[in-house]
């Protein structure tokens, strides 16, 4: 009885040794790791150090600011939350991890249940498409062209991917191309549904990155084509375009971290890699970006084989302003505006004109994009965005 | 501060029993002031300002038992002015703004007033007048080391939110207790379980139920149900989850707290039900509003009326909402339901239906429970029973499937499982399992609250 008694008591005491050396451990290694600012994963700011003031700790701000700083800072966090990540994908297949629909082939966006008003998609088409069309007008006055180009988002093309049970927003997808593309042409703006383009040629998976939300090189191509088809045949110029002939399709060794799959911090395993095309006989140019002279290239090349790369590798990612300048007055300029869908259209379409200029209004506030155009005056002016920011008023939605 | 927050785990618990443990057990009253002193850091941690509440509490209640234990007609007074001086005191603090609301909407004009509630100020109002009347009674005598109450009413595990600690409950463990590793152990895997239940159920639950009630409304009824279900679930697992976590530090320190919980999603009738949710309040109730009224012994009458009584006021304790009020009214409603309409036909139903009845009767009043307005209960209610639902949109299936872990967890963890596994196997054995399953579950509760899970209980606001 007695032997008994004392396994119990060892096994509680070894119990209790575990416990607090957990404890123990746990807040040492807090107290003392190097502290970083920056979740490159979660791609947030960690929570600061909270000041310590006489204010603070009467109204309970100091403990509440410090709990949240310790979260954020906890020994092994980053480590925990790959583990759980890779346990809800892995063990527990959930659907939905970290905002992040998991299927067999491609990572989706989890959308929110919506019930969308009608009224306010309407009024916001209706505004946003009479500033596209002051945009327009304003471009003609010097004899330059305007061309909206409507990019399908990462939902709206792998639509069918999702189960029955979430929302793909197919219907509010519908609805919105619908409005928006009737009240620009009721103030006589040109417009391109790369959708429609990409479904006449048969909707091919490899369009859309498995596991980031833009577009890929084939993806892009397709739509590089008919926007300068349609450029063509608006403006009547010949535009140099890049084909199977001068140039050549490169792929980066390197693993590729899709914005989904940082979402999933890295553990959903893809052999996805990131394709670009350089022309074979090069166009020298200068580039500034926000009114600094950088390196002359549109690919931001990673400085090793193994190194993740991501989509920033086109452009160097979203920049406020970029001029590249291939110094060729015969060529008309463009100025092309819009997210980041963007950037790997601009690797190509740099080559046709003699200086691009590209705004991304979400992070531009110098002027407004009309005062830009008034400055600049760009023979011609390409808006690129994607279904879901079609009625969006915000960002590159607010040009007036 | 709450238990499952990282300050708590892994600076405030381990400074207090280093410190606690270091001085040796024959200077008791040394490690009473150690708890004491903790105990009021931990509840200024909400905000120094609090102090004062506590203080202003203590003193009326400090003062207010001496009164009390006055013989004659000085006792009686020193009674009441105690125990008026505790109900103003929390009426003040938490119901000045509906009651201001309430003489608003009749037409006297009356400033609402916008305020902090201090955290758990229901439970220690009642803790006080538990005490002040128990002296009266002659159940203990007043205590005058103030020390002694301090230890009372702020040790800090039952402090914010229960369970409601009689004096008498305490009073021998105050001055002699006995510390030692088994207790020490046994405290421990319960806290360790109590943390896994808030951060691991309780918060998923809640964001379940968040997520079914913050979409578009109206809700379809399969929504409604999962939300309700989800709600039901999160409240026990919060409020269950902090009373384990209260009685195994009670524990650690060597104290045995009341329990609070015994499995109440298992019940078969309403009554039941009430005897197993919140245990120290339910006594609290009986002992010092339902009994003193009458009970069930002055007529049928008076019966009905004292049950009304006891429930419209154990709603209001629950806050100021008339959502609580009408939740109240629900389960007095329900009681006297059962004593003179369906009880006896309910008892012959097979347990089974019994248990359904029962739990179809308190997921409805968590409705009420919840909500913010009797009018959005109402809506809530009636989703859940095909009114004005809109039709499913996969949210619910979204729901189920996305956390089937912790509905799978959750359902059994509501059932008394752990009560048959401590009965398999060797004590040693199970002594094993158990620390073993503690520690797993305290490593998912700390992986869980990196992932950001901080936030308060439930029941600590009221």
């Amino acid at each position: 009885m007695k032997r008994k008694r004392n396994m119990k008591i060892t096994w509680d005491l070894a119990f209790l040794w575990l416990v607090c050396a957990f404890f123990v451990l746990v807040a040492l290694w807090t107290a003392l790791r190097p502290k970083v600012s920056w979740s490159y994963f979660e791609n947030r700011a960690l929570t600061p150090r909270p000041a310590l003031s006489r204010e603070a700790v009467a109204d309970g701000r100091y403990f509440q600011e410090l709990e949240k700083y310790l979260c954020d800072h906890a020994a092994g966090r980053g480590s925990a939350l790959k583990l759980s990540t890779l346990a809800d994908m892995k063990l527990l297949r959930r659907p939905v991890v970290n905002d992040v629909v998991v299927t067999d082939d491609v990572l989706l966006a989890y959308n929110e249940y919506e019930k969308p008003d009608e009224k306010t998609m309407e009024d916001c088409a209706s505004r946003e498409a009479e500033m596209l069309g002051r945009l327009a007008r304003l471009t003609e006055n010097w004899g330059g062209t305007f061309l909206y180009v409507a990019v399908p988002s990462h939902y709206a093309y792998f639509a069918d991917r999702y189960p029955d049970w979430l929302n793909n927003r197919e219907e509010y997808t519908a609805r919105s191309k619908e409005i928006f593309f009737s009240a620009l042409d009721d103030q006589g703006v040109p417009w391109l549904d790369v959708g429609e383009v990409w479904s006449r040629e048969g909707d091919p998976a490899e369009y859309m990155s498995a596991t980031d939300h833009h577009w890929t090189l084939p993806g892009c191509l397709s739509a590089y084509r008919e926007i300068l088809g349609m450029l063509e045949s608006e403006t009547g110029l010949k535009l140099a375009a890049l084909t199977g002939d001068n140039t050549r399709a490169a792929t980066l060794p390197n693993p590729f971290l899709g914005s989904r799959g940082r979402k999933l911090l890295g553990q959903w395993s893809s052999d996805e890699r990131l394709t670009y095309l350089e022309p074979l006989e090069s166009v020298p140019f200068t580039r500034q970006d926000n009114g600094k002279e950088v390196s002359p290239s549109v690919f931001s090349f990673p400085g090793n084989d193994y190194e993740t790369v991501q989509y920033g590798f086109f452009m160097g990612g979203d920049i406020s302003e970029t001029v590249i300048s291939t110094n060729r007055p015969e060529l008309p300029s463009l100025l092309i505006y819009g997210d980041s869908f963007t950037n790997l259209l601009e690797t190509l379409m740099y080559y046709s004109f003699d200086e691009t200029r590209s705004i991304d209004l979400r992070g531009y506030t110098d002027k407004t994009l009309l005062s830009y155009v008034e400055e600049h005056r760009p023979q011609v002016v390409v808006c690129v965005r994607d279904y879901e920011q079609l009625l969006s008023l915000f960002g590159n939605g607010n040009i007036g | 501060m709450v238990f499952s927050s990282f300050l708590f785990l892994f600076a405030f618990l381990p400074t207090l029993a280093a410190v606690y443990f270091l001085i040796p057990a024959r200077f008791r009253q040394a490690r009473n002031a150690i708890l004491v002193v903790f105990s009021v850091f931990f509840y200024a941690a909400g905000g120094v300002r609090l102090i004062a509440v506590l203080c202003v509490s203590f003193l009326i209640n400090y003062i207010g038992g001496l009164m009390a234990g006055r013989p004659g007609r000085g006792g009686k007074w020193g009674r009441a002015i105690a125990i008026a001086a505790n109900l103003l005191f929390l009426s003040l603090y938490k119901y000045a703004g509906i009651f201001a609301g309430a003489a608003n909407a009749l037409g006297v004009s009356f400033p609402v007033p916008a305020g902090l509630l201090p955290a758990g100020i229901s439970f220690y109002t009642f803790q006080g007048i538990s005490y002040i009347v128990d002296i009266r009674r002659g159940n203990v005598s007043p205590q005058r080391n103030p020390m002694k109450l301090a230890l009372y009413m702020f040790f800090f595990p039952h402090l914010t939110s229960g369970p409601i600690v009689r004096y008498r409950e305490m009073e021998e463990e105050i001055d002699c207790r006995r510390e030692s590793v088994e207790l020490f152990a046994a405290g421990m895997r319960r806290f360790c379980f109590g943390l896994g239940k808030k951060v691991l159920l309780a918060n998923t639950f809640g964001e379940i139920a968040g997520k079914a009630f913050a979409g578009p409304a109206p809700m379809s009824a399969g929504l409604a149900w999962v939300g309700a279900l989800a709600y039901t679930l999160e409240i026990f697992f919060d409020f269950s989850g902090y009373s384990d976590m209260a009685l195994g530090l009670g524990n650690v320190f060597g104290f045995h707290l009341p329990e609070n919980f015994d499995y109440p999603y298992i019940s078969c009738s309403v009554k039941e039900f009430w005897r197993r949710w919140h245990m120290s309040l339910s006594r609290w109730f009986r002992d010092y509003i339902y009994i003193p009224l009458g009970g069930n012994r002055a007529g049928n009458g008076r019966y009905i009326f004292n049950i009304m009584a006891v429930w419209l006021l154990t709603g209001l304790w629950h806050g100021a909402k008339w959502s609580f009020v009408l939740w109240g009214c629900w389960y007095g409603l329900l009681l006297l339901g059962e004593r003179f309409l369906w009880g006896r036909w309910l008892e012959k139903l097979p347990a089974l239906c019994r248990w359904a009845v029962t739990m179809l009767a308190v997921i409805v009043g968590w409705m009420f429970f919840r909500a913010a307005s009797p009018m959005e209960a109402v809506s809530a209610i009636g989703n859940m029973f095909g009114v004005g639902c809109a039709p499913e949109d996969g949210r619910a299936v979204y729901l189920m499937l996305e956390y089937w872990p912790e509905w799978t967890a959750g359902l059994l963890a509501c059932a008394p499982i752990k009560n048959l596994l401590s009965r398999a196997g060797k004590p040693n054995t199970r002594s094993f399992a158990a620390s073993l399953a503690a520690l797993a579950v305290l490593a998912l509760s700390y992986m869980a609250l990196m992932e950001g899970s901080f936030d308060s209980f439930l029941y600590a606001q009221f």
